[in-house]
């Protein structure tokens, strides 16, 4: 039976200096998925604009998909959703901020 | 508002890809005073090919084993379409670098004596691969850590590399690439060019590799007028997650599966019976999961079982195992619920590796003179089937040459005389505003790709022939054409253009897999991974396939060395 993920992403993009905004997703879902897929359903089926980083390197261990989850930075390819459940996910680290969920590494 | 940065960066050398080779290079051009730049597409050490590799490199380490046994494992393993001059200078030049890398930082597998801990892995004559503490991920934060000591690099994250700029002698000067941490288009002016930008494997639609690994060197290198080598050669890995899906795409080494010194276990068809023994090398095992899948004998996902929970290990023993050669997938799956000591997954044939690519000289020089190529982009060095562990061996030795001649060639050169590039700029800009969230009647960039991969792994995947690669074709040249009419991008100017740099990458991977599909139809013979159902044997004489630009497809040598040089 197919039930819904809700998560609500901080969003925003530093160029137009609004600040941020939360908006809310309803992802479809019949069984517990990864932070990962739930972005990448998003991105393909509701929301072309949204920024987050595609990578994943398989063993969870490059930190690209870092991400923050109710407040605490978890790998987005290894934290499980379940349907039926509420979320909030927001930028592992703000600053530098490139836009929405990716921030810049290096510096 | 002016989406161009006016200012043109300057260097000498110019590093496209920031893996294993990209850094080993930037290193090498570095210490012969050379400015580089190395130009990223994702976050540097978190993006790309190399941190997702295995902890294999392979080197001569034990005692009774010999570069010229290794030379003589890689040519065989090849299927003998390997170029003799490379695999020579790769079984010579590892261990040098494998000492660079301990200098850098990276750690091997030692035993309690101190001597290296090799693994026994299929087509080695004694065991070889040493293991990488923390894998390519490991490897490339020690290169990373080196890099950065050296003033002369700039590392740039995050950029994308659109096109190479040539001179009137077709020599680079430039690059212009997409900045993705302002959404800018940009410039840079070099004296040397190295591209490093890893395989394209993301043309087919069960891939393990990067999400970024589209082939951009081979194109940029075919733009140039570099001629390409063997494109039909793709390596097919047996033992990818298809199921469950949460897991997709995470490799378990097969490798280390069915060896009865390391996990004990098994591969299983779908009705649970074994149907290989002892340790094949990856193009046999490919045939064989195929026969099965093709037979109706998969499992019910399309694949076959990786099965541990009959191991020929105790528990504990079984558990050790897992811990010293397996530690992060292990540890990975089990806490996404899936034990390997209990539970069964299933696996099947995923593209893990390019060998094709753009044809390299002993000094990593491409025939465009100014434009170098290392590691996966390259390709004349794996023949029909690359063996385990000679991959990061590859970034390493040939890193390091390309670094050094592209050194050397921009010190000889000397800066270009423009400092423009407004033809290539004004190109760009129109290229991007061709793309357009109005298009809404058009698809989007990642519906194109997947359309691509689908009739890549249908058409030119595990089992071809002339029918399927000539409908493939046009198939493509329909799809590109499409394209044409325009692309649904959303934000192409905005910080973070995700849809802009697929657009980009569409274009190439169109472009790329024409070529491809070229080269595989004008190889008529079955060889390594590449399985021609109508041409099921090999030829008494292995050739190159060669491409490029203006002279398309043609025949040439496999470069051969003489065997007397091997006696000291």
């Amino acid at each position: 039976m197919e039930k819904i993920i809700r998560v609500t992403i901080l969003r925003e993009n530093p160029v137009i200096g609004k600040g941020s905004y939360p908006q809310i997703y309803d992802v479809q879902a019949d069984r517990d998925m990864t932070i990962l897929e739930i972005l990448h359903k998003i991105y393909f089926h509701l929301d072309s604009t949204l920024a987050y980083r595609r990578y994943r390197c398989g063993r969870r261990i490059c930190r690209s998909c870092e991400i923050k989850l109710d407040g605490k930075i978890v790998r987005g390819c290894a934290t499980l959703l379940s349907p039926g459940k509420t979320y909030r996910l927001e930028p592992a680290h703000s600053s530098p901020l490139i836009r929405d969920l990716v921030f810049e590494f290096d510096q | 508002m002016n989406l161009t940065d006016k200012q043109t960066v300057l260097t000498d050398v110019l590093v496209v890809g920031g893996g294993g080779a990209g850094m080993r290079s930037a290193i090498e051009a570095a210490r012969q005073g050379c400015r580089v730049m190395v130009a990223n597409k994702g976050p540097v050490g978190r993006s790309g090919t190399t941190p997702m590799a295995m902890e294999a490199l392979q080197c001569v380490c034990t005692p009774g084993d010999s570069e010229e046994l290794h030379f003589k494992d890689a040519l065989s393993g090849e299927r003998y379409l390997g170029d003799e001059r490379l695999i020579g200078i790769l079984v010579r030049e590892a261990q040098k670098r494998v000492k660079d890398l301990e200098n850098f930082g990276v750690r091997f597998k030692r035993k309690t004596d101190g001597s290296f801990d090799p693994m026994h892995h299929p087509g080695q004559t004694l065991p070889r691969t040493l293991f990488i503490q923390g894998g390519g991920f490991g490897m490339l934060a020690g290169l990373i850590a080196e890099a950065r000591r050296h003033r002369e690099i700039q590392i740039m994250s995050d950029v994308f590399v659109m096109r190479l700029c040539l001179d009137r002698e077709g020599v680079p000067s430039g690059a212009i690439y997409l900045d993705l941490k302002d959404g800018r288009i940009k410039s840079v002016q070099c004296q040397a060019v190295i591209l490093a930008t890893g395989g394209y494997e993301e043309l087919w639609a069960f891939s393990d590799a990067a999400v970024t690994a589209c082939g951009d060197g081979v194109i940029l290198a075919y733009e140039a007028g570099a001629k390409l080598i063997d494109l039909e050669m793709a390596q097919f890995y047996p033992t990818v997650i298809i199921h469950p899906p949460s897991v997709k795409g995470t490799l378990f080494q097969y490798e280390l599966i069915v060896n009865p010194e390391v996990l004990g276990g098994r591969i299983l068809n779908g009705k649970g019976e074994t149907f290989f023994s002892g340790m094949p090398l990856r193009d046999d095992v490919i045939r064989a999961i195929w026969k099965e899948i093709r037979s109706g004998r998969g499992t019910e996902h399309g694949g076959v079982l990786v099965d541990l929970t009959h191991s020929s290990k105790s528990r504990e023993t079984l558990t050790a195992s897992l811990e010293k050669w397996q530690p992060n997938q292990f540890h990975y799956l089990k806490d996404m619920g899936f034990d390997l000591r209990e539970v069964m997954v299933e696996a099947g044939p995923h593209v893990h590796f390019t060998m094709g690519g753009v044809a390299i000289d002993e000094r990593a020089s491409t025939n465009v003179p100014g434009l170098f190529a290392a590691g996966e982009v390259s390709g004349n060095l794996h023949g029909a089937n690359r063996i385990s562990g000679n991959s990061l061996t590859e970034t390493q030795v040939f890193g390091a040459i390309a670094g050094s001649s592209a050194a050397a060639f921009a010190k000889e050169r000397g800066m270009p005389a423009s400092t423009k590039l407004p033809t290539e700029m004004a190109d760009a800009l129109d290229l991007r505003h061709s793309f357009s969230p109005s298009h809404s009647r058009s698809l989007r960039p990642y519906q194109f790709r997947q359309r691509l991969q689908n009739i890549m792994w249908e058409r030119c995947g595990v089992e071809r022939d002339a029918e399927g690669l000539r409908r493939g074709k046009a198939e493509v040249e329909e799809l590109t054409k499409e394209t044409l009419v325009g692309m649904a991008v959303a934000g192409a100017s905005e910080p973070y253009p995700q849809e802009m740099q697929e657009a980009l990458e569409v274009k190439m991977m169109l472009s790329l897999a024409s070529l491809v599909l070229d080269s595989a139809f004008f190889r008529k013979e079955t060889r390594g991974h590449h399985m021609r159902m109508d041409y099921p044997s090999p030829v008494d004489v292995p050739k190159h396939t060669y491409l490029a630009k203006e002279q398309r497809l043609w025949e040439g040598e496999v470069a051969r060395m003489d065997p007397s040089k091997w006696k000291k």
